[in-house]
């Protein structure tokens, strides 16, 4: 079995007080999180959908579910308070239903510009490699500063990357990092961080073009831009 | 003396856009460099600009500057082969006329969303400091890989900022570290780069926000967008 495991926990912060979580914001009257659903629902490969989502929230995505007809979603689990946290309860729901070795391509629900075949790369991935993570080069030079005031190291580009999602694994791998990690009490920014603090070895696929993430308001423009960019390109094939 | 040295000498390959060099790509009517070269001519601090343009488009360029009013540009330069070429050209039309003590801030005629307070803020730093590189906290995990297949490290990302413009320097500090290059036929990605390649220490400036560089075409679309919300801004004071 495949799983798609989606985070959908955070708050709209990023976007300033009193907005809507940015997984709900509306483009042409459908949330940002249907969009992203949407592609793992007509992907023929994922047979279940799991969405860890913001507690408060929980009702009214149920009722987008239905709207929209998304029914691969198999399990509705509240968030923790940060996306570490969210993502291993994700995960710990998944116990008893999961096998150790189905495959989980855990993903941002506010990223809802991927394709089929980034989804089909993860997964072939993760046979050949036990854990894939998605990723594009760094299109600017990445610099290093332990203090906000001088920088420490100009990295050579050629060598850095930019990790994005989705970020897939064995499911027992993955749950047993995230369980040492609960025992030793340590929060990571994302899977590809955790794993590296446990040397798990991953791989690296390329991800598809525009996979860009809406956490600050210039994001929400962005996915309307290139949204719009994408109809238009049906139209005159350019 | 403050200077903006403004890199206009790529070409379109990545733009899809065949004729036009995506710096004269026009938005609203109006080509991205003048979007560009306009804060510098509106900022009381900038004495003067030097422009490194494609050769082929140095006329139309002229054209440009008289129509939407720019009167700072001294010097206009032919790019050469490379952006590390073309900013040495700039730096080279400036001896004589530049002294060692003359702040240079060094610009991407594709980054027109830039602020008054960004300009002001390296020129303050480079006078606190000896120079000033305008970086962005990076929002996405960065990664490092040595092999390009797998992840070699996950360095912590709160040390871990996206290199922007302008980057500024001393005149006769970036001068210096371009003719070094220049006598040991070694190219750089940016001036950052460059200094740290030599060993000088480098300071940083926060980035106001959405300086982001056009080099696709999805950049192009999120310019217009954001143009297109600025301007609603205006009206709708929001």
């Amino acid at each position: 079995m495949t799983y798609a495991l989606i985070f959908a926990g955070g708050t709209g912060y990023g976007l300033g007080p009193g907005s809507k979580p940015k997984q709900f914001l509306e483009l042409y009257g459908k949330p940002v999180i249907i969009y992203t659903l949407e592609h793992f629902e007509n992907h023929k490969d994922i047979d279940e959908i799991v969405v860890v989502c913001l507690e408060s929230h929980i009702a009214e995505l149920k009722r987008l579910l239905e709207r929209f007809g998304i029914t691969k979603v198999s399990l509705v689990v509240p968030g923790g308070k940060t996306g570490h946290d969210s993502i291993y309860l994700g995960l710990a729901a998944m116990k008893g239903r999961a096998k150790d070795d189905d495959i989980v391509l855990i993903h941002d629900g506010v990223r809802p510009l991927i394709t089929e075949e980034l989804i089909s790369e993860n997964m072939e991935a993760v046979k050949k490699y036990g854990a894939a993570i998605t990723v594009e080069p760094a299109r600017e030079s990445v610099v290093q500063s332990d203090d906000w005031t001088k920088i420490s190291d100009v990295t050579n580009r050629n060598h850095v990357y930019i990790a994005k999602a989705p970020q897939s694994f064995y499911y027992k791998l993955i749950l047993d990092a995230y369980e040492r990690a609960n025992m030793e009490n340590r929060k990571t920014i994302d899977s590809a961080q955790l794993c590296s603090l446990y040397d798990i070895p991953m791989y690296m696929v390329r991800s598809s073009k525009n996979n860009i993430k809406i956490s600050v308001p210039e994001d929400y423009y962005m996915f309307k831009a290139l949204y719009e960019a994408m109809e238009n390109q049906q139209i005159f094939g350019i | 003396m403050n200077t903006a040295l403004v890199f206009a000498g790529g070409t379109g390959r990545r733009m899809n856009s065949r004729a036009i060099p995506k710096q004269f790509i026009e938005i609203h009517g109006k080509p991205i460099l003048i979007y560009t070269l306009e804060h510098f001519e509106y900022h009381e601090e900038i004495e003067n600009m030097v422009v490194v343009c494609l050769k082929d488009w140095i006329e139309r360029f002229k054209g440009h500057l008289h129509r939407f009013g720019i009167t700072k540009v001294t010097d206009i330069v032919p790019g050469g082969e490379t952006g590390h070429d073309s900013i040495y050209n700039g730096l080279l039309a400036m001896k004589g006329k530049a002294r060692p003590d003359d702040i240079v801030l060094i610009h991407d005629g594709v980054r027109p969303l830039i602020t008054d307070e960004l300009i002001s803020e390296n020129i303050r730093t480079v006078k606190k400091y000896g120079n000033a590189i305008t970086v962005e906290p990076s929002r996405e995990s960065v990664l490092i890989s040595n092999d390009s297949d797998f992840i070699s490290r996950v360095p912590k990302l709160s040390q871990m900022f996206v290199a922007k413009a302008p980057q500024s320097f001393y005149y006769s500090d970036i001068m210096d570290v371009y003719d070094r290059a220049r006598s040991e036929g070694f190219k750089s990605i940016d001036s950052a780069h460059l200094m740290n390649t030599y060993g000088k220490d480098l300071y940083m400036v926060k980035s106001s926000r959405n300086n982001i560089k056009i080099t696709e075409p999805a950049d192009y679309y999120l310019f217009r967008e954001l143009c297109k919300a600025s301007e609603s801004q205006q009206v709708f004071g929001i």
